[in-house]
């Protein structure tokens, strides 16, 4: 463990950036996606993080989840500060402290659900808490389709498998990229109140991206971000309320 | 459509790339045995035309036998020379001539080891120059090539003992000689004598091998050759020095023609495995690129377009993959030739023969096996409907298998019914029949491969999951997620095991049947004596000396010599002969005399091995029609036939193989002690015999099957050397496939990268995944060698064959596959554990 700060505050913080700066190209090429940004994530709290196209809200989160390195600050999950991480580290780190549910592709398809769901518990050798296992895939409700292959899930259970997995191995952080992105309505809302629930009932910290205001409004709280910097902040959002700041950052 | 093909091959140079390297080795064996022999080949022409400048006529025997030299007496050549119009003629002498070097060792044994003569005063009509020195003029002086000299350290002055037929002698070196221009011919020893020392130790006194003559110029070479001709007795001819050259030309191409066929063969396998992996690496190429070729469709090619452009691609690839490939052959033969020279073997120097023949059939090998590995993929591509641009699912999943099955099955049988019509049938094109029968065996195996893929594979990787996790059955499950890959990429390393298998049974097959025939038909023999060199017994073997001095000795009982001999039947094809000391052949050799009595063949009889006389239809009295070299065609009458294995099907005594053949060399000497001699005793004695006699070697039993063991391992090695290449395609081919994969898989490897795999464990996974497939397509090989191998040895039983199962060799050849595997993994593990995580998730 790196000698970090251990205020009060930290022990509440699950993630932190500071003064977080990515680059990318050199020269007249260059291209600032993060500028010197700085963002606390609360343990046990759905944070999701808004912007516009180009805003850096991916390049954001791909930092803090560890899957890219920053150009310059620092990203803290927990204590641990990643930039001081080698490779083989930081993959242990990504392995036991952090969940991911991508937008797209999140199961690998020579595996059962079940096996998927289980995947960083078993590359890790552990054995999954059964109490726990069961829990979340009780509220995943996949039944009987858990030793299904993905290609015989629908978009929408696959997304929930992902979900599963992602909190199986009780993480951290949860770090969701436009979860609900390729879902249709009924199926992004499962998986959203999935999330949500996760949250409430299980204490879980979920960082989402998105540009869906309805998904965001999902949150406990949302970071805006513009031009690779926090530009406003919304507290327990509603549809409208994310929308009214949307127009008014906006314009 | 050109144009596109061409962005085709540029945008997947990497992966083409691969694919190119199958082509460019199969082709560089294919045109590197090509200008190999071409080269040889040349090279001995304009030895021949250089000999043959200054000759005008030759005189010969009329039959011509490979290895065997008709003795020309001596009165012809005086009568040669009174014929009107002959300016000068000489004789040469020919015999068996072998140095022994400082250490005691002989020299040379692989390669021939000539003795001739010298004829003072007439060096135009001689093969031989003198480099350094002078020529031997005295009975105890010989000339040495001076590529001989020179690998040995031979200086002029130095004494020599040299190994004749008469026995072991000491020379001065007064000179060093040359074969024309060369000062040495692929490691041949030549030993020169002056003319009355040769016919002395050659043991052929007033006998030439050779007349070699010119004309004064007064007439016509025709009407020289016609006068010449009119003087010789029967048996003998005149040619000019063409006709000679054309015909020692033709002898040289045919044994140059074997070794060619042989080479090609093997260039031949792996140029089929190659193959294997151009298909599958299209097939795979066209599958990753399904939407690309869909949009084409979409925006209006017809699927003959489709085709075409893939097609167009091969070609390019082929093109390029076959002139570097025949460049690389180049290349290799030159390599060839500096080894040569290293080990002093003399290569004749020169530019390499490349003739427009070795370019034209390796760009036509290496173009015909791309297009023809191309065309099914080139028809998937075609298949390819417009709606796969814009749909998400995979479209054009598998087709029927059962299609395939009937068809792979049916081509299985014919390709057995073929091999079994080679083996048990037909009498003659059979290696011909067994070679395609088992390709088509090989097409029929790989066809049927996919169906059973999926679960052999599953069966090989099942303690996978148990040793390491789910990192384990993500292996094993990716290495059966595409059978057909699978079974494509096994495909070719499945030929390269099976035919080591057949090549490593038929070994073990035959070194069993040497153990049984040796123990079973000659165990009553105490010592056999034996060339060391394993090489053609008419060029090498035991001087006759030998078995004269260990039969003074009062510790042996029985001395029995035997020779080898080629005759010719009376298709004039050529068969073996063993010739027998017919007074001690059943105190040596344990064999059945069904009829007839031993003793007979002092008469000049033949005894016949009994399947042998049921295949003739002869029994005793009746006659054998044979041609020998020196006595022509005779009705040799069957004295006796008998059962047995180790010697050979004709058997004649020793007194008529000398009036028939000129081979002074004894093949075998077979020793028995007295009564009461113990066994070291009488070895230290035979051994003091042997003492001047470097060449030969004395074993008892276990020492003389060790020995046959021994040169059949030889064999095993130079045939496992040529089929490396064969394998190392095949693995190429594992490691192009498993690279292709993982860019497949690229988002799969992200995803496992950012749960929390390790690079370690990727490499680890996509390692077994290597070595799943390389043991199937081991697995595969062995079954079907096996079966191939059994099915040989069965053919063969008749030989005296039985089947040897040399599993120990097998197991180690399944595991080397194995880590073939590995090492074929280490580049495409390396590139998956690199996955970069943001590139391999993220999408547009």
């Amino acid at each position: 463990m790196t000698a970090g700060m251990s205020t009060a505050s930290t022990l509440q913080t699950a993630a932190r950036v500071r003064d977080g700066v990515k680059v990318y190209g050199t020269g007249h090429a260059a291209v600032t996606a993060l500028a010197g940004l700085s963002v606390d994530f609360q343990r046990g709290e759905f944070t999701a993080i808004m912007g516009p196209s180009g805003s850096g809200k991916s390049t954001l989160l791909h930092c803090v989840a560890g899957l890219d390195e920053l150009t310059s600050g620092s990203v803290f999950i927990g204590e641990t500060e990643l930039g001081l991480l080698k490779d083989r580290d930081l993959t242990l780190l990504r392995r036991e402290k952090v969940g991911f549910i991508f937008q797209a592709f999140n199961l690998i398809p020579t595996l059962s659900a079940a096996e998927n769901i289980t995947l960083p518990l078993d590359i890790a050798g552990r054995k999954p808490d059964d109490a726990w296992y069961r829990t979340v895939v009780d509220t995943v409700g996949l039944g009987d389709r858990l030793t299904h292959r993905p290609t015989e899930l629908s978009g929408g259970q696959q997304q929930r498998v992902a979900a599963a997995r992602a909190l199986v191995s009780r993480p951290e952080i949860i770090f969701a990229d436009e979860p609900s992105g390729n879902l249709d309505s009924t199926s992004a809302g499962e998986l959203l109140g999935f999330m949500e629930q996760a949250v409430k009932d299980l204490g879980q910290t979920i960082v989402m991206v998105t540009h869906d205001p309805v998904a965001a409004s999902y949150a406990d709280r949302i970071v805006f971000l513009a031009d690779g910097e926090v530009v406003g902040e919304l507290r327990d959002p509603t549809q409208d309320s994310v929308l009214d700041k949307m127009k008014q950052l906006g314009g | 459509m050109l144009k596109l093909a061409w962005k085709g091959v540029l945008a997947h140079k990497l992966r083409l790339g691969l694919t190119a390297i199958a082509i460019v080795l199969g082709v560089a064996f294919v045109s590197g045995t090509l200008v190999f022999t071409d080269t040889l080949d040349r090279a001995f022409s304009s030895l021949f035309d250089e000999i043959n400048a200054t000759v005008d006529l030759y005189v010969r025997g009329e039959t011509e036998f490979s290895n065997e030299v008709v003795p020309i007496p001596a009165e012809i050549l005086d009568d040669v020379k009174e014929v009107p119009g002959i300016g000068n003629a000489a004789g040469t002498v020919q015999g068996f001539a072998q140095f022994i070097d400082a250490a005691g060792d002989p020299v040379g044994g692989q390669a021939p080891t000539f003795g001739f003569s010298w004829v003072p005063g007439a060096e135009d009509l001689s093969v031989l120059t003198i480099k350094e020195g002078r020529p031997p003029a005295a009975s105890d002086e010989v000339m040495v090539d001076a590529g001989t000299a020179a690998m040995n350290d031979f200086t002029i002055g130095q004494e020599v003992d040299v190994i004749l037929v008469t026995g072991t002698e000491r020379f001065e070196i007064v000179g060093f000689a040359g074969f024309g221009e060369e000062d040495n011919i692929l490691g041949a020893t030549i030993a020169i004598f002056d003319e009355p020392t040769a016919f002395r130790v050659f043991d052929s006194p007033g006998e030439y091998a050779s007349i070699s003559a010119v004309g004064d110029g007064s007439v016509a070479l025709e009407t020289l050759v016609d006068r010449v001709n009119d003087i010789l007795p029967d048996g003998f001819e005149a040619v000019t020095a063409e006709t000679q050259g054309e015909d020692d030309q033709a002898e040289f191409q045919e044994a140059i023609g074997f070794l060619n066929t042989a080479l090609l063969v093997f260039a031949g396998i792996a140029v089929l495995v190659g193959g294997f992996i151009i298909y599958n690496t299209f097939s795979i190429i066209i599958a990753q690129r399904m939407k690309e070729m869909a949009l084409l469709r979409a925006v209006g090619a017809t699927n003959r377009q489709v085709t075409r452009m893939v097609v167009v691609e091969a070609v390019l690839v082929g093109l390029v993959a076959s002139a570097i490939g025949v460049v690389a052959g180049v290349g290799l033969t030159w390599l060839i030739r500096s080894g040569f020279d290293a080990a002093g073997v003399g290569f004749p120097q020169g530019p390499l023969t490349i003739r427009p023949n070795t370019v034209i059939v390796g760009m036509i090998v290496g173009l015909a096996v791309t297009l023809f590995s191309a065309v099914i993929p080139a028809r998937q591509a075609a298949r390819i409907p417009p709606v796969a641009a814009i749909s998400e699912a995979t479209v054009g999943g598998p087709r029927s298998l059962r299609v395939r099955a009937i068809a792979a099955s049916v081509l299985t049988i014919i390709g057995a019914l073929v091999l079994f019509l080679g083996l048990f049938v037909a009498g003659s094109n059979v290696l011909q029949l067994v070679g395609l029968g088992a390709v088509i065996v090989f097409f029929g195996i790989a066809g049927l491969s996919p169906l059973i893929a999926r679960r052999t594979a599953r069966i090989i990787g099942a303690p996978l999951p148990a040793m390491y996790g789910v990192t384990g059955t993500l292996a094993r499950e990716n290495s059966v997620r595409r059978p057909r890959r699978t079974a494509a990429t096994a495909s070719a390393l499945m030929i390269g095991v099976a035919v080591v298998s057949v090549v490593a049974i038929l070994a073990s097959s035959i070194k069993q049947s040497i153990t049984e025939q040796i123990t079973q038909n000659f165990g009553t023999v105490d010592f056999q004596i034996q060339s060391s060199a394993f090489a053609d017994p008419s060029l090498v073997g035991v001087s006759p000396a030998v078995s004269e001095e260990l039969a003074t000795l009062p510790e042996v009982a029985v001395v029995s010599p035997m020779r080898f001999g080629l005759w010719k039947n009376e298709d004039d094809s050529e068969r073996q002969l063993i010739s027998v000391d017919p007074a001690t052949l059943e105190s040596v050799f344990v064999a059945e005399v069904q009829a007839g009595q031993v003793a007979d063949l002092a008469t000049g009889g033949v005894m016949l091995q009994a399947d042998t006389a049921e295949d003739l239809e002869v029994g005793i009295g009746d006659t054998v029609t044979m041609q020998f070299p020196l006595t022509g065609t005779e009705q040799v009458p069957v004295v006796a036939t008998f059962t047995g294995e180790g010697l050979s099907a004709y058997l004649i005594g020793n007194e008529s193989f000398s009036e028939r053949f000129s081979q002074k060399l004894d093949f075998m000497v077979f020793v028995n002690l007295a009564d009461g001699v113990a066994q070291d005793q009488g070895r230290a004695a035979v051994e003091a015999v042997l003492e001047p006699y470097p060449n030969v070697e004395l074993s008892n039993q276990a020492e003389f099957i060790e020995n046959q063991k021994a040169q059949i391992d030889i064999l095993l090695t130079v045939i496992n050397a040529l089929l490396l290449l064969a394998i190392l395609i095949a693995l190429l081919g594992i490691a192009n496939t498993l690279a292709l994969s993982i860019f497949e898989r690229k988002r799969e490897l992200g995803l496992l990268r950012a749960v929390g795999m390790t690079r370690r464990q990727v490499r680890r996974m996509i390692r077994w995944e290597a070595v799943i497939t390389a043991l199937y397509g081991a697995l595969l090989g062995l079954v079907l060698g096996i079966a191939l191998g059994w099915a040989v040895v069965s053919a063969l039983s008749d030989e005296g064959l039985s089947f040897g199962f040399p599993y120990q060799l097998l197991i180690t050849y399944v595991i080397a596959a194995a880590i073939g595997g590995v090492v074929a993994s280490v580049w495409p593990s390396f590139r998956g554990a690199r996955t970069n995580v943001l590139e391999a998730i993220s999408y547009e």
